[in-house]
């Protein structure tokens, strides 16, 4: 045993060093850091459908908001232990948005949109810093999004746990995040404050597991809680004909389920993902989303996946397209906001990715629809549902 | 300095699956026999008695192995005139996707495969890639799990402190 | 939303339950490491998706992106 002891000491120190190592890959968001940097870019482009003529009025150009996006990447490892994820986003969007609604002629609500053109612009940045040790992970993100009347500073960390040999990870996240809002206007729309606050706190656990090796399964609770300012302050609600502003409770409390599943199809070299969400809160919102998207490889590096998602939400308590009352409401909840309205949507997409050495390709269309299955004299619904499109292509190249 | 295998470090090492209790290290590489990966033939772990043998087991799949593969190369390169060699162990399920990664790399240390993971069982790998140094008797003396540009250096130290030794 | 709590605790100390017995081994997790096999948001433009849910949608979350707040919703 005279080798051995003699080379103990070197081997000792590797072994001892191994312990703290982060080359665990496969399975499980925990895995080893990227081993060679990637940039990706992306544009995009969101172009909300005009809404039915008969449920709309208050501009010549009932056209709702078109959105560009422009994204950009960096993920690069930092050293054996860990890696840094910086992104960068910057939307521009312009057009008109339901502000009011009225009853129509025939009893019915019409959608009121914003008179003039929203024109504003959004820039995010966040950076994400992971650090890997033998089967766990800690990662702390710092993000700062910004349009001329909103700003959003927030930081989150997120801890994960390999357990079970590498199949099973436990992730526990906490994100903060502190918003500003200085609506635009204030001096000319009473119903607009000058500077407001919000708060949201997000505390969250999800477990994945591999099942077996072509079958992965994940679940989550989350937990948000928000405080401060939640009102829209360019929305109002008609009040036996008096518009006054949106009003929503300025706490708000909820509870988010997942369940998502992977399963790979060896032989047909496809994969399919279902992706559930149960999502209540105390507004009286609850919700259900399903996704699924079937991912199926083809010859030369190419794939396609086509996706199909419903979303169904009923709604907010305090949801109305406009009140009649006998007294005077106005210390009341109230919002006529479509999204806090009763609806189902369906939306269906299609990607394609293409691999060319080092470089990735990927297109991506999306058409959403909110279900029109409201129905004469129901007033939890909105007039003002949207339906849109979302394009983009993007790519990416790995060093 | 006093260091026995299976006190100290004892728990930062891999145990093998055949003895739970015993630790890896200082105890009988399972030996194997594989055909080679891009030539025909087979090998057989005894093959390289009296060698220092850097046992890796990787796959195409496996992004640290993009890193290791070469890495190994140049200590094979440098060390493999004086009694020692690397041999790595490929576990991709399909046969071509380790052919397509491994044969743009240019390896001179023999490759062999393990299609259906007899070989990865028998080592009982705790990750990918995991790796083994196995001394001129056969006995594993040193498990790596993963891989790390900085233990290079240190593993090639160990490499030629034990090849300096007769 | 007590039920739920309840439902998804079980689920999880299930699912916790089943990981204890069953095991994938290193070798055996091709599959599982294929990008089309992750969870969460992994392209720009399943982020771009995310958002845009987020903005028009009550129900937000369980993606996995922490993504700030905005004066979109």
């Amino acid at each position: 045993m005279a080798i051995t002891k003699k080379i103990t000491p070197t081997l000792a120190a590797l072994t001892a060093s191994a312990a703290a190592m982060p080359g665990i890959s496969g399975f499980a968001s925990a895995a080893s850091p990227i081993t060679e940097p990637r940039i990706s870019i992306s544009t995009s482009s969101y172009q909300e459908q005009a809404i039915d003529g008969i449920r709309t009025t208050g501009t010549d150009n009932a056209d709702r908001y078109d959105i560009e996006v422009g994204q950009f990447q960096l993920v690069a490892p930092m050293g054996d232990n860990a890696e840094i994820d910086f992104r960068l986003a910057k939307d521009r969007m312009s057009g008109a948005s339901p502000w009011f609604v009225v009853e129509g002629a025939d009893g019915e609500p019409v959608q009121v949109m914003s008179g003039a053109t929203i024109d504003d612009e959004r820039k995010d940045a966040s950076l994400e810093y992971k650090h890997f040790n033998d089967s766990s992970a800690i990662s702390v993100i710092l993000g700062i999004s910004s349009e001329n009347d909103y700003l959003s500073h927030n930081i989150g960390v997120v801890v994960d746990q390999e357990l079970n040999n590498n199949n099973t990870t436990v992730s526990v996240g906490y994100s903060f995040s502190d918003d500003n809002i200085t609506a635009t206007d204030s001096e000319l729309f009473f119903s607009r404050p000058e500077k407001e606050n919000k708060s949201v706190q997000l505390l969250s656990l999800n477990v994945s597991h591999a099942v077996n090796k072509n079958l992965a399964f994940q679940t989550g609770l989350s937990y948000e809680v928000q405080k401060g300012f939640l009102s829209d302050p360019y929305k109002l609600v008609m009040v036996n004909n008096i518009p006054l502003a949106d009003s929503r409770p300025d706490s708000r409390y909820a509870l988010i389920y997942v369940a998502n599943l992977r399963q790979y199809f060896p032989k047909s070299t496809a994969a399919l993902k279902i992706d559930y969400r149960y999502y209540a809160d105390n507004w009286g919102i609850d919700s259900h989303t399903l996704s699924l998207i079937w991912h199926q490889n083809l010859t030369n590096n190419w794939s396609v996946a086509p996706m199909v998602r419903y979303y169904k939400q009923n709604e907010a308590d305090f949801f109305a397209n406009y009140l009649v009352t006998a007294e005077n409401q106005a210390s009341i909840h109230h919002s006529s906001d479509y999204r806090l309205s009763k609806f189902d949507a369906v939306s269906y997409g299609l990607t394609l990715t293409k691999q060319i050495g080092r470089m990735g390709i990927e297109l991506s269309a999306e058409q959403y629809e909110s279900t029109d299955s409201r129905k004469p004299g129901d007033s939890r619904t909105s007039p003002g549902l949207v339906d849109f499109s979302l394009v983009s292509l993007s790519a990416s190249y790995e060093f | 300095m006093q260091l026995v295998y299976g006190s100290e470090s004892s728990e930062t090492s891999i145990k093998t699956g055949i003895n739970k209790t015993e630790d890896t290290t200082s105890k009988t590489a399972p030996n194997f026999t594989a055909p080679l990966l891009l030539q025909e033939g087979s090998v057989s772990l005894t093959d390289f008695r009296g060698k220092i043998v850097y046992l890796d087991f990787w796959a195409s799949w496996c992004g640290p192995c993009r890193k290791s593969l070469p890495a190994m190369q140049e200590l094979h390169t440098e060390l493999s005139k004086s009694g020692f060699t690397v041999v790595a162990v490929n576990v991709d399920e399909v046969i071509q996707n380790a052919k397509n990664f491994a044969i743009p790399l240019a390896l001179s240390y023999p490759l062999v495969y393990d299609g259906n993971g007899n070989i990865a069982k028998s080592f009982d790998i705790k990750a990918m890639p995991m790796s083994y140094v196995i001394d001129k008797q056969g006995k594993i003396i040193h498990a790596h799990k993963g891989y790390r540009s900085k233990d290079m250096p240190l593993i090639r130290q160990a490499l030629m402190e034990m090849l300096k030794e007769k | 939303m007590k039920r739920l709590i309840f439902r998804s605790f079980i689920l999880m100390v299930s699912i916790a339950y089943l990981a204890s017995c069953a095991e994938v081994k290193p070798w055996q997790k091709e599959n599982l490491a294929k990008p089309e096999m992750q969870f969460g948001d992994q392209t720009l433009s399943d982020r771009i998706k995310s958002h845009t849910y987020f903005s028009k949608e009550s129900a937000h979350g369980g993606t996995g992106s922490s993504s700030g707040g905005c004066g979109c919703n």
